[in-house]
Formats: structure tokens, C-alpha cells, sequence
């Protein structure tokens, strides 16, 4: 059945108005929901990712030889690092680098120990950066190095990095919990709100219905309502969230190093949970009001 | 039109509204249906709309069994049915034409034949000079020709009415009868549900009486009792 545009326009535009503190709340709750969902995605799933890719960039392992490791078998740890695929960079730090190291760290704090040591007392060794910071990947390949000849042994601190990504793992878990279920409350809130808009024009819907308006005809009105409710929750909770995310970034250049500071994100993942925002606000707003009418109109 | 065969209609709390009730309406037809309240009258129009479905039996409407009709259908099975209430049932932040139009716009009629319709209609139902007026400006009369026009500007095959005299006056009723008896003269089968003797006596029509949910008399050109 065709139904005309300006009696489309006439029936969505009067439920607005006519309820138009439950649609003010409706875009509140919608606009509180998205924006919470929108913080949620860009610092808990882009930001945390962001913030792990960078931390798993520093993840290294390394292999030390022992102080009196002949050339060749140095060499052949190099050659054997250097042409595995499971390796990044490779960075050799011989007796004088290792040295520069050890006074870096002990100088102050313990001259007494930087007095007593010379650099042919200190082991080489090379600074591994794996291509896959994985930590049981790296664990696999900790092993298969340490029984090397010339090896003393290599560390890698593979629980510290098996605990962050336990850590990640669960908070993304949980974070998505949180937000599929603020996403049910906003939903479960339009159904609310049409409901009631529902309600407050049953008369003329009893009327719709004995003249011969189809379910759809009487339904559609109700549909737009929710999802220009839904896509107004939408707009404001995407400018919420560039607001917050420019108060966060900022914040965060004023913090540099900390752990904060690195959780970023991108101009296209920025854009691409605005995009969200806008179609789950729509989408929320459809499906509250479809189920609400649904739930009205059934036969 | 209209047939009725061995309609029995009880409904979920045991009470059986009509009891093997059979009957045959034809086209242009103006049946009073008469009976005291909860004998089964309005059950009766209930099931001609398809508001509700006959236990037992059949009921066939513009020669379509109205139980074999899939609920996606049933607005256009209302299409062909004019419905007037007792209480008017008009929008009351709508104006007269307003009110009426509704009924077009509802089934997505177009706005040029909406708009040569509706002043036509409320012509016919001698409103034309109450078009901007809301229902709360108007006498019960004139609301209850208002809610005649609604039902029939869509010149449905039939037009049913449950009671619709019963919140007027004598000389408003007459006004409201002899409206309905000029659109039965247009063909359209007219099934009234009253409790008004007065107008059943004089317009000496087909009358149907009910009774415990029985049809216990069925007489052309009858008497109320």
C-alpha cells in the first residue's frame, strides 16, 4: 500500500510532539547509552589494542653468552637469529655497549659494584625482538636457544606478559558485557517510550485499524519515531565522545610515559565508531519501536 | 452479503454469545438487529468486522469466509465495511474533516481524492458548514454524523452500527435514521444493532431478535417486538 510522505511526515512529527518529555528522555537515555559505548570502544577496544601494540613493541628477549663465549660461536648465534623468520631485530650488545649499560644502571646506586667490575668480566649478549610477541611463542622460542652452544641463558619475562594478556583479554570481556548491556537497556527504553506513545494514541489506532489501515500503515509512523529518536541519541553521543576523546588526548600529552598516554587511537577507528554510534542508534531505535508495535498490533 | 451458518461464539470465559445462530443478509438490505443487552447482538457485528472469530460455524462477508481470511488480509476485508459507534469514537484533537480524511489516509488513499471526498461526504451528511470544527464544538447529532461520515466515505458494501442512536435525543435520532435509510438507498446493506423501539416501529425493516445468544425471530418489515 503506498503511504503518502506528508501523512508520514504529519503522524511522526505529532507523537514527537505530543510526548515530547518521554522523547526527550528516550534521546537522553539513548544519547547516555551511545556514549558510554562510544568511550567504551575507543578506549577500551582501540585504545587498549593501541596501547598493547605498543607495549608489545618493547617486548624483547634476550640471549646471553657466556663471558668467555669464543667468536664463532657468538657469530653463529647472530647468523642463526638473524635468518629466523621469528625474529624482528636482532641488536648485539658486545662487552663496551654492555658496559655502558651497567654503568647506566649501577653508577649511582652502587658504586662499590661499578668499581670492581671491568667489561671482560660482563657477558655478551643480543637483544632479540621477536616478530610475534606472543608470550608462548616466545617462550617456544626461548627454549630452543638456551641449550645453544655458547649460550649462557636467556631471559624473557614471559609471565609478566602472559599476566598483561590474560589482563587485556578479560577487561575486553568484560567491557563488551558492559556494553551489550547498556545497548539491552536502551533498547528495552525505546520499547518504553513507543509503548507509551503507543498507548496514548490507541484510540486512533482502533480507529486505523476498523477503517482498514494494515499493521505496517500503522506501524511505520511508530518506527520512524523510534529511529529519529534513536539517530538524535546517536549525533549527540557522537559529539560527546569527540569531546571526551579530545579531553582525553590532551590529558594524555600532558602525562607522556605513562600508561594512560598510550592509550590511542586513530582518526579512521575514531570515524568508524562515529559511523557505529549513528547506525546502532538507528538500529536501537527501529527494533525498540518494531517489538513495541509488534507487541500492540498482534492479531 | 452477509451469512451466518451455525455460528456458535463462546468466548475464553465460558460465556457463549450466540448459540447455532444462521442468517442471510442480502446486498442493499437494512436489518435492525433487536435484543436485550448480552443477548448477542454486538458479538453478532463483531464477527461480520472480524474483530472476532465464530467457534463454530460460518460467516461469510462479501462472499468470503471471514475465518479462512489470513490476518494480513483483514484490513482489506475492512475496506468493504463501514463501522458507526454508540460512543462516536471520533479524534478529538482532529477537526471534522480532519476526522474524516483519517479514515482515507488510513488505507493510503491519495490527497487529491481525499481532498474531492471528504467535502462531499460531509455535504451529504449536511457538516460541509462544520468542516473546521472540533468534535467537542459539536452536538452529539452532529458528532454521531460525523463518525456516519468516517464510516462512510470510503463507500464501503456495508455499513454496521452498534447502537448508534443510543446516546441521542428522539429528534436527534430521526435526523441520524433518515441519514442512514438515504445511504441504504445508495445500495449499501446497512446491519444496525439498537435498543430503540421507537425507530424500528416506524421504519418497518427487516428485524432480527436475539435472545440468549438465539435468533428467535427473523421478520421482514417486523415491529421491534
Amino acid at each position: 500500500m503506498a503511504m503518502r510522505l506528508d501523512y508520514l511526515a504529519k503522524e511522526t512529527g505529532q507523537n514527537l510532539v505530543r510526548n515530547w518529555l518521554l522523547s526527550i528522555a528516550t534521546v537522553l537515555i539513548v544519547t547516555v547509552s551511545l556514549t558510554m559505548f562510544g568511550i567504551t570502544v575507543m578506549l577500551g577496544f582501540y585504545g587498549l589494542d593501541n596501547a598493547f601494540i605498543k607495549w608489545n613493541n618493547d617486548v624483547s628477549f634476550i640471549v646471553y653468552m657466556h663471558a668467555d663465549a669464543p667468536a664463532d660461536q657468538i657469530e653463529a648465534i647472530r647468523k642463526d637469529l638473524e635468518n629466523s623468520p621469528q625474529v624482528d631485530t636482532v641488536e648485539y650488545y658486545d662487552r663496551t655497549k654492555t658496559y655502558e649499560l651497567f654503568l647506566r644502571i649501577f653508577k649511582q646506586d652502587n658504586p662499590e659494584l661499578v668499581n670492581t667490575m671491568k667489561p671482560e668480566d660482563l657477558p655478551t649478549s643480543f637483544r632479540v625482538k621477536p616478530t610475534n610477541p606472543d608470550a608462548e611463542v616466545v617462550k617456544e622460542m626461548k627454549k630452543s636457544y638456551e641449550p645453544k652452544t655458547g649460550v649462557y641463558k636467556v631471559d624473557f619475562p614471559d609471565e609478566q606478559v602472559r599476566q598483561v594478556q590474560r589482563a587485556a583479554l578479560k577487561i575486553r570481556l568484560w567491557l563488551l558485557l558492559g556494553v551489550f548491556a547498556l545497548l539491552a537497556a536502551s533498547i528495552v527504553l525505546i520499547f518504553i517510550a513507543i509503548q507509551t506513545a503507543v498507548f496514548s494514541r490507541r484510540r486512533e489506532i482502533e480507529v486505523m485499524r476498523l477503517v482498514g489501515a494494515t499493521n505496517w500503515f500503522i506501524r511505520i509512523p511508530f518506527i520512524i519515531e523510534g529511529v529519529i529518536q534513536g539517530l538524535l541519541g546517536g549525533a549527540f553521543a557522537v559529539t560527546f565522545t569527540w569531546l571526551l576523546g579530545v579531553a582525553w588526548k590532551s590529558a594524555g600529552s600532558s602525562m607522556q610515559n605513562s600508561l594512560l598516554s598510550k592509550f590511542v587511537w586513530l582518526p579512521e577507528q575514531q570515524r568508524f565508531t562515529f559511523i557505529m554510534l549513528l547506525v546502532i542508534g538507528s538500529a536501537v531505535g527501529a527494533i525498540g519501536s518494531f517489538i513495541s508495535t509488534l507487541w500492540y498490533l498482534r492479531d | 452479503m452477509i451469512k451466518l451458518e451455525n455460528v456458535k461464539k463462546i468466548y475464553k470465559n465460558e460465556h457463549v454469545a450466540l448459540r447455532g445462530a444462521s442468517v442471510d443478509i442480502q446486498k442493499g438490505e437494512f436489518v435492525f438487529l433487536v435484543g436485550p443487552s448480552g443477548s448477542g447482538k454486538s458479538t453478532f457485528i463483531r464477527l461480520l468486522n472480524r474483530e472476532e472469530l465464530p467457534t463454530e460455524g460460518h460467516v461469510w462477508v462479501a462472499g468470503k469466509d471471514i475465518a479462512t481470511i489470513p490476518n494480513w488480509k483483514v484490513p482489506f476485508l475492512r475496506r468493504n465495511i463501514g463501522y458507526i459507534f454508540q460512543d462516536f469514537k471520533l479524534l478529538p484533537n482532529k477537526t471534522v474533516e480532519e476526522n474524516v480524511a483519517f479514515a482515507l489516509e488510513a488505507i493510503g488513499r491519495p490527497r487529491h481524492n481525499v481532498r474531492t471526498q471528504v467535502p462531499a461526504i460531509l455535504e451529504l451528511v449536511g457538516l460541509a458548514h462544520k468542516a473546521k470544527a472540533r468534535p467537542d464544538e459539536l452536538s452529539g447529532g452532529e458528532q454521531q454524523r460525523v463518525s456516519i461520515a468516517r464510516a462512510f466515505v470510503n463507500r464501503p458494501l456495508i455499513l454496521l452500527a452498534d447502537e448508534p442512536t443510543g446516546n441521542l435525543d428522539p429528534a436527534t435520532t430521526i435526523g441520524i435514521m433518515k441519514l442512514l435509510d438515504r445511504i441504504n438507498r445508495t445500495g449499501t446493506t446497512v446491519v444496525m444493532a439498537t435498543h430503540d423501539r421507537g425507530i424500528v416501529d416506524v421504519m418497518r425493516r427487516r428485524v432480527i431478535e436475539l435472545e440468549d445468544g438465539i435468533i428467535v425471530r427473523d421478520q421482514a418489515r417486523g415491529v421491534y417486538e
